[in-house]
């Protein structure tokens, strides 16, 4: 038997060879086994409350998980308990409660479980859980307006801004080479190339606001302000951002001009697509509004906090977008039965691949997605009687009275 | 379905006489079988599923059970159906959409595999004790704390239900509102959830507390009076002495030494 087979397709070869995508597949699964076997090893150290508190927070998963698949919204809410334990008892408890959470809902005949759709997940869950470890551990759901380790969230605020930024500039003016079927070697260095680019310059803003602009001392009163700021900016920018998608003149209301008499029968919707300089002005106005209202919201009270809560989940969100569209698009289809569906659907109408669309309705569900949970979190621990908080490892320093 | 036992179907049928690790590998086997094999043996799996299930006097509950993956199926198959890229072979046309046929076997295959796994893991559940699979499981060696985890986590899904229930009838009698707009609907939510989410959590003091007093978080295995000790040098001195007794076989058996003295 020959083991000619044994390499990695070239262009264009399909026989004799292994795909690249079933390569990455694989790297996928041993990534997944070695993170199973870490929490085992783990799990051994697991205090009794721990282990008390897991199947609790697994049950808070499916609750809500359950209720947002019959409710069919555009969301998961299925990450609530995991975040809970990663913030109270450490990322790798919070590791197995996502992991044992999707394998037992799996198992189960309640709406979103009973077949293999959620023990896919089950790697997502898991990083979900680190993460939420990690950011808790870094005082995510702790910061008061006058704490100095604010600083390195609004530094990693600027890092993505600075990415966003430089996204947008490097398509206008270079061009972002599309990475279809037929991209050639060139198109996928420059491809990497700007990727690269762009990480570089975000950690290069990042690193720097961090040293000069965001570099606090405790009780600082400018803290309040960078934080109400902050707010204001990222309000702005996710409104603007989605009116420009929607209503912009190459935006999305533009390409259903009728051309195409197969989506709901030549329907032209382009005269909703606003022309600049009038559209520019109007989605600005729009968007200065309502960041006019995150301000003033924002200076009320202690509500300022809240925003290392939404970085935190926005980061999650992303990485998780990241880790689950290649599973939802290799394994299902990008079809996973929850409300969900709805905006596969759409992204399939506008030509996307299923591996693009389960991508693009990842990146726009996941993020909003952790950031609701992050948030109803942060209100639990808040609500939660300090006898029940001091009895896990990290209870204490997670949450400012 | 009761709160303690989680979706166990109580019956004598001869699936719910055997032992859980058998059933634990037939469901293995099927879920194997259902996602290598190509899509032809799909109906063959599920016709001797639902036989093994009719002949546990179950059938007709798991048919009813089949209400909950409906919308999944029917969903897998209308979005492939209807949105496949690249598809050109169009069956029919229903004004601007078209069902084409790689979407629809795309489709049909994907939700078939999901029709499967569904019936063997339902089958499974109704006729085993999830207490009893748990402790054959841990009888051959898994952890208990896990298997404490996933049995605790089973029921407590069921338990969660009856707790909002009854919070559901207090709140009622203290005069919440909870019929009328889809808004006074939604504000009744807070004082639902809210009592529900955190007296589990408070509960889990309690629990902790409980299972710390039977001995719960103790070691397994004895401990001795008299501690040998085995320094660190020890170990390579066996690992040395194992390959000595490798490199002893070896030379005999090769023959150099006898051929040498000859």
């Amino acid at each position: 038997m020959s083991l000619s087979w044994l390499t990695v397709c070239a262009e264009g070869q399909t026989k004799d060879c292994i795909p690249t995508i079933q390569l990455a597949y694989l790297a996928g699964i041993v990534v997944a086994v070695i993170l199973l076997a870490v929490v085992a090893v783990r799990s051994r150290d697991f205090s009794t409350a721990t282990l008390a508190l897991i199947p609790v927070a697994i049950a808070i998963n499916l609750a809500v998980g359950s209720l947002i698949v019959t409710l069919r919204l555009p969301i998961y809410l299925d990450s609530i308990g995991t975040v809970l334990v990663g913030a109270l008892a450490g990322p790798w408890a919070g590791a197995l409660t996502g992991i044992l959470a999707n394998l037992i809902w799996s198992l189960l005949p309640v709406p979103g479980g009973a077949g293999p759709v959620a023990a896919f997940f089950a790697p997502v869950a898991g990083v979900i859980g680190l993460m939420a470890g990690f950011w808790a551990a870094r005082g995510v759901f702790n910061l008061r307006t006058d704490d100095a380790r604010v600083g390195g969230f609004l530094a990693l605020a600027a890092g993505i801004v600075g990415a966003a930024v430089s996204f947008l500039v490097i398509q206008a003016t270079v061009g972002i080479p599309q990475l279809g079927a037929d991209a050639t070697p060139d198109d996928q260095n420059r491809f990497v190339l700007t990727g690269i680019v762009i990480i570089v310059i975000a950690i290069a803003v990042a690193w720097a606001s961090r040293r000069t602009v965001f570099s606090f001392r405790a009780d600082d009163p400018r803290i309040r302000t960078y934080l109400t700021g902050a707010t204001a900016v990222f309000a702005f920018a996710l409104v603007f951002a989605l009116a420009r998608l929607l209503f912009g003149p190459t935006g999305w209301f533009s390409t259903i001009n009728g051309s195409d008499t197969t989506f709901l029968g030549g329907l032209n919707l382009s005269s909703l697509a606003l022309t600049d300089p009038l559209g520019l002005i109007v989605e600005a106005g729009v968007a200065l509004l309502v960041a006019a209202g995150a301000v003033a919201w924002a200076r009320r009270g202690d509500n300022a906090r809240f925003f290392p809560v939404w970085i935190g989940g926005l980061t999650t969100g992303l990485v998780a977008a990241a880790i689950s569209a290649p599973i939802a698009a290799g394994v299902f289809g990008g079809v996973t039965g929850g409300g969900t569906d709805a905006l596969i659907a759409l992204f399939r109408t506008l030509g996307l691949g299923v591996f693009q669309s389960a991508f693009a309705q990842g990146l726009t569900s996941d993020p909003l997605d952790k950031t609701i949970s992050y948030t109803v979190v942060f209100l639990i621990l808040g609500a939660l009687p300090l006898t029940v908080r001091s009895m896990f490892s990290r209870g204490e320093a997670t949450i400012a009275d | 379905m009761s709160t303690a036992t989680g979706y166990y179907q109580a019956g004598d049928s001869w699936l719910h006489r055997r032992n859980p690790m058998t059933k634990l590998l037939g469901v293995a086997l099927a879920l194997i079988a259902t996602f290598i094999l190509p899509p032809l043996v799909l109906p063959v799996i599920a016709l001797i599923v639902v036989a093994i299930a009719w002949s546990t006097r179950l059938g007709w509950q798991i048919i009813r059970a089949l209400r909950i993956p409906a919308l999944l199926l029917a969903s897998i198959v209308v979005v492939n159906a209807l949105f496949f890229p690249g598809a050109t072979d169009r069956l029919v046309s229903l004004g601007p959409l078209s069902i084409t046929r790689e979407g629809l076997s795309f489709g049909l295959i994907s939700a078939g595999r999901v029709l499967v796994s569904f019936l063997v893991l339902v089958t499974f559940l109704f006729t085993t004790l999830a207490d009893d699979l748990l402790e054959s499981l841990v009888s051959r060696g898994a952890s208990h704390r896990i298997a404490f985890v996933v049995l605790s986590a089973v029921q407590m899904v069921p338990r969660m239900q009856d707790r909002a229930g009854s919070i559901l009838d207090a709140q009622q009698a203290r005069g919440l509102v909870v019929s009328g707009s889809v808004r006074q609907r939604a504000k009744a939510l807070v004082p639902l959830i809210g009592p529900v989410l955190l007296g589990s959590l408070i509960d889990v003091r309690e629990r902790t507390f409980a299972l710390e007093a039977r001995g719960f978080g103790a070691r397994p295995g004895r401990s001795a009076y008299r501690i040998v000790a085995d320094p660190p040098a020890d170990r390579w001195l066996r690992l040395a002495i194992v390959l000595g007794i490798v490199a002893v076989v070896a030379l005999a058996l090769s023959g150099v030494l006898t051929d040498r003295a000859r």
